[in-house]
């Protein structure tokens, strides 16, 4: 509790100098607020910022270093925690899809083993914590995408890790977008497309709307990207403007989102 | 002033060489202690910063120099045991890390076949898809099962023979409910399909021995088969093929719950003109399955189930006759999670059978085989223990109508009760234990309860490498009429040990099986005519199952090698078992293309043993011939072969993703005589031969969704 008291007062300072908005301060900003926090929540705080930074850069060095201070707190935590096992597969996620970017499958699959784990953990230790399921139903997408040969067993395996999240955290804007990033990618002669990721995507941005970060050390990502994937959407559904406005939504939303500044360059270059 | 600035100035100079002069590092390798293998695992200072391994298992870690000479750290990798270990600076360490031990529940100990697509079963798998995707398995799970090792059934029977059994000793349990009649025709010989629809079958498992003692009345293997649960989206398709219709469709429905059905019609009539197969033979078939499931809470659900299954045979002539059978069931279960540890199931099913036979003017025959059938099934997991008991009540009534020259009417009915528990735990962390049993009666015997314990052990001898053992004893009631006739009976029984070894890679099955199945007390009639318990016999084989499956190709290859032999039935000596394959070896190949595939199968067996005709002799008395017949099963029918041929090729039709499939059934049109009838005065023989000539098989699927 005095450890959760000590988070919200720094994170009061850290969103009073700026760091909740992104900006360019932050490793000075987290340096200055963590410093009186337990070494644990310290860790967490750290790896989320840094986490946030290297998605932002797509650098995969400072996602890494944020998946070890995760590790660091979960090593050092005193009982199992469902959210730093979550914490950890997020990183592995963001590594994975910069590894495939990269064309690097064998980097990607070992990150999709581990996290695949980190996040069976996490549903085995709190099995009412949806975002893990949501997640984790992503995850055998992406298993899919680096080994296709398992798409019809594992395809419909996802699907049912999505249904159970949304039963067990109906609100949560972030099962909605991974449901719409992962319909977004599957092929529309499967059931995917833009037109059936729009409902799932749409959904989660009425619930970010309403969301409060009531708890720093809960899941808080999202909303930036999920304007990316709206923005792609629209671009597939042929709808340029549409496609400009939800991207320029998504860097009024974190201006240092490099994904969505790229994004915005290529619709306007394919003009 | 200055002066002070240019102590303090020095001070932080030496600060900063103190700071530098104190961190070292510690380098070092981190491996799986038994595959060698590196590990990207996490190494950390205790109390302390840390850093992951590459994925060659290097890292490299600054730590402040430690006044004693070491300094503690801690390595962990998600899977493995945490391991605390000293290192000391400048020394190049190597670590090494143990899987943490798997929980019960997830070992597979009996020595069987399960067709599962875990993980970590660490037994050899056959996948659902596989089902559809190899040649000659029909889209039939039963059918699929023939390329399992301890199958021995020559690819031409839907029946299951295992390990050298008859095929009345296979139980056919489908989401906790027994089916007394899983197939659309019951003869050993032309039995096409089983009743199971592999689209709404979500996994199945064969177990050859060390099955489950929540399954009685079973000598020698059981199939256990689970419907669809919980679809997450909607999901189904339409077939058309020259056989016929499928339809299938699953989807949850807000608020309520979810569906899962299917219903298939199959007529001959095209299949048989394409092929040029007529022969006045002709036989349709019709199936309709569904599944509600409702959840009620957080902590329990309802599920009501329903399948009907008609099918009807015409033969034209030689002899002209009709039959047709209809396959009911209806159930109801609950379950019931009491807590995450213990889930508590409860199941009431009703069955019905229903046979007509109809022989102009020769013979008629009505049979009803109704069922009721209950049971109770708890579930605990506490990760060392996977502990499971319950009880099973089932009440049969069978009436059997005769009609030749007057009408004989025949009832029977038994009622069956049996309470099991079994213990599934880890000894250590790599020895696993099963160790239950079965306790059953059945009223139509009189002669109490039978007992049947049973215990399997694995061992991991590395995590990919694991040897099985199981020993148990198995009981069967046997034929209700004849239990009703000689109430003096006690179950059949069979002893069984076996032992295997399963190496399970990715991408690699093997197994490697010996097995003795030793049968007492098995049905004998005496000189008068009555049936005893004198009969006896064993099976004794081995087995070799290999499959190898990359993204483009997968191979399989089955050998199973049976000796058996029996005193059964009107067979008082020692004689070959009818069901003795004793050689029968399956390979197959298919590729995987872009937008289709390719599969090749090639099945070789022994012949089935019958028993020679040497001659007739004339009975004035009843003024025809006698047949004189040789020792019992003393010959063996000409050596079984099959090739089947099949393919798919994926199209996009309509923005859906259709898929065109075709098979090519024996393509070498191979003459497989299956047994051989006779004449009524036995003065010739007459080559009975398999029914799967060389035929063709089109179909398309098109999804729904």
């Amino acid at each position: 509790m005095r450890n959760l008291s000590a988070v919200f007062l720094s994170l009061f300072i850290l969103g009073t100098t700026g760091w909740l908005a992104g900006s360019p301060s932050d490793a000075r900003s987290i340096e200055e607020g963590t410093q009186a926090l337990s070494p644990v929540v310290q860790s967490i705080v750290e790896a989320k910022a840094l986490l946030k930074t290297g998605v932002d850069a797509g650098n995969s060095e400072s996602v890494g270093k944020a998946r070890d201070l995760f590790l660091n707190a979960l090593m050092k935590s005193s009982e199992p925690s469902a959210v730093l096992e979550y914490d950890i597969a997020l990183a592995d996620f963001r590594l994975i899809v910069l590894a495939l970017n990269s064309s690097d499958p064998a980097g990607a699959d070992r990150n999709l083993v581990e996290g695949e784990r980190y996040l069976e953990s996490a549903m085995r230790h709190d099995p009412s914590f949806g975002e893990a399921f949501a997640l984790y139903g992503y995850f055998l997408g992406l298993e899919i995408a680096v080994h296709p040969d398992r798409a019809m067993t594992l395809g419909m395996k996802s699907y049912q890790y999505f249904a159970q999240a949304e039963e067990k955290s109906p609100a949560d804007p972030r099962i909605h977008l991974l449901q719409g990033e992962y319909t977004l990618y599957v092929p529309e002669a499967y059931g995917g497309g833009p037109d059936r990721a729009l409902p799932f995507l749409e959904k989660a941005e009425g619930l970010f709307g309403r969301e409060v970060a009531a708890d720093p050390l809960k899941p808080d990502w999202g909303k930036d990207e999920l304007y990316v994937y709206l923005g792609l959407a629209y671009r597939r559904k042929n709808d340029p403007g549409k496609a400009r406005e939800m991207l320029m939504k998504a860097l009024a939303v974190n201006p240092d989102f490099g994904w969505a500044k790229a994004e915005l360059a290529a619709l306007d270059k394919s003009k | 002033m200055r002066s002070v600035l240019r102590i303090i100035f020095l001070l932080l100079l030496s600060g900063i060489g103190l700071a530098a002069g104190q961190n070292v590092f510690i380098e070092g390798r981190i491996l799986d202690r038994e595959t060698r293998d590196p590990l990207p695992a996490y190494v950390a200072i205790v109390d302390g910063p840390g850093i992951s391994a590459d994925a060659a298992g290097r890292f490299r870690l600054s730590v402040p120099r430690p006044p004693s000479g070491t300094i503690k750290l801690s390595v962990w990798l998600i899977g493995y045991q945490k391991k605390d270990i000293e290192a000391e600076p400048g020394k190049f360490l190597t670590v090494e890390l143990d899987l943490e031990p798997a929980p019960a529940r997830e070992i597979s100990v009996a020595a069987d076949s399960i067709v599962s697509d875990e993980k970590t079963q660490k037994t050899v798998t056959l996948t659902k898809m596989e089902v559809y995707t190899l040649p000659g398995t029909a889209a039939d799970p039963v059918t699929a099962g023939h390329v399992l090792p301890g199958v021995n059934s020559p690819p031409d029977a839907s029946s299951l023979l295992i390990r050298g059994g008859a095929p009345d000793e296979v139980a056919y349990v489908f989401d906790g409910i027994e089916l007394r009649h899983p197939f659309l025709s019951e003869s050993l010989h032309e039995s096409y399909f089983s009743v199971f629809d592999n689209q709404v079958v979500e996994s199945f498992s064969i177990a050859t021995t060390g099955f489950h003692p929540k399954f009685g009345d079973a000598l020698s293997g059981v199939m256990d088969i689970s419907a669809k649960d919980h679809p997450a989206k909607a999901e189904g398709g339409l077939g058309l093929s020259i056989f016929g219709l499928n339809s299938y469709a699953a989807f949850p429905v807000k608020g309520i719950g979810s569906f899962v059905g299917s219903y298939n019609r199959g007529f001959s009539d095209i299949l048989t003109r394409l092929n040029s197969r007529g022969g006045g033979r002709d036989f349709r078939t019709e199936n309709a399955f569904g599944k509600f499931q409702f959840p009620l809470g957080r902590s329990n659900e309802i599920r009501i189930y329903g399948m009907a299954d008609n099918y009807r045979y015409s033969q034209n002539a030689d002899p002209a006759f009709d039959v047709s059978t209809i396959n009911t069931f209806a159930a109801v279960s609950w379950t019931s999670t009491l807590s995450h540890r213990l889930v508590f199931k409860a199941l009431l099913a009703s069955l019905r059978y229903d046979l007509i036979y109809d022989q102009p003017e020769t013979l008629q025959v009505r049979s009803r085989d109704g069922e009721t059938q209950a049971r109770l099934d708890f579930i605990g997991d506490f990760d060392r223990h996977f502990l499971e008991f319950g009880a099973d009540f089932s009440r049969r009534r069978i009436d059997t109508s005769l009609t030749e020259i007057e009408a004989l009417n025949y009832r029977t009915t038994g009622t069956r009760l049996g309470f099991y528990a079994q213990d599934k735990f880890r000894l250590s962390d790599r020895v696993y234990f099963n160790l239950g049993g079965r306790l059953s009666a059945l009223d139509l015997l009189n002669r109490g309860w039978a007992l049947d314990p049973r215990f399997s052990a694995a061992f991991l001898f590395t995590r990919r490498d694991v040897f099985r053992f199981s020993a148990g004893v198995y009981h069967q009631f046997g034929d209700y009429s004849v239990l009703a006739a000689n109430s003096g009976l006690r179950p059949k029984t069979a002893v069984h040990y076996a032992l295997s070894y399963d190496r399970i890679t990715e991408g690699f099955d093997l197994r490697a099986a010996v097995y003795d199945k030793e049968y007492r007390n098995l049905f004998l009639r005496d000189a008068g005519g009555a049936m005893t318990n004198g009969g006896a016999g064993y099976a004794r084989g081995a087995e070799f199952y290999i499959k190898k499956k990359s993204a483009a190709f997968e191979a399989l290859l089955v050998y199973n090698f049976v000796l058996s032999e029996r005193r059964e039935n009107d067979v008082s000596v020692l004689a070959p078992s009818p069901y003795a394959i004793t050689h029968s070896a399956t390979g197959i190949v298919s590729w995987k293309f872009k937008d289709g595939s390719l599969g090749l199968r090639y099945s070789i067996a022994s012949g089935r043993p019958f028993t020679p005709l040497l001659g007739r002799d004339w009975d004035p008395v009843g003024e025809s011939f006698i047949p004189v017949w040789g020792p019992p099963y003393s010959r063996r029918c000409p050596a079984y072969q099959r090739m089947d041929l099949n393919g798919t090729w994926n199209i996009q039709f309509l923005g859906k993703a259709v898929i065109i499939y075709f098979g090519i059934t024996n393509v070498l049109d191979a003459k497989n005589v299956l047994r051989f009838e006779y004449d009524a005065d036995y003065a010739s023989r007459k080559d009975q031969e398999s029914i799967f000539g060389r035929s063709l098989f089109l179909g398309l699927y098109v999804p729904f969704f």
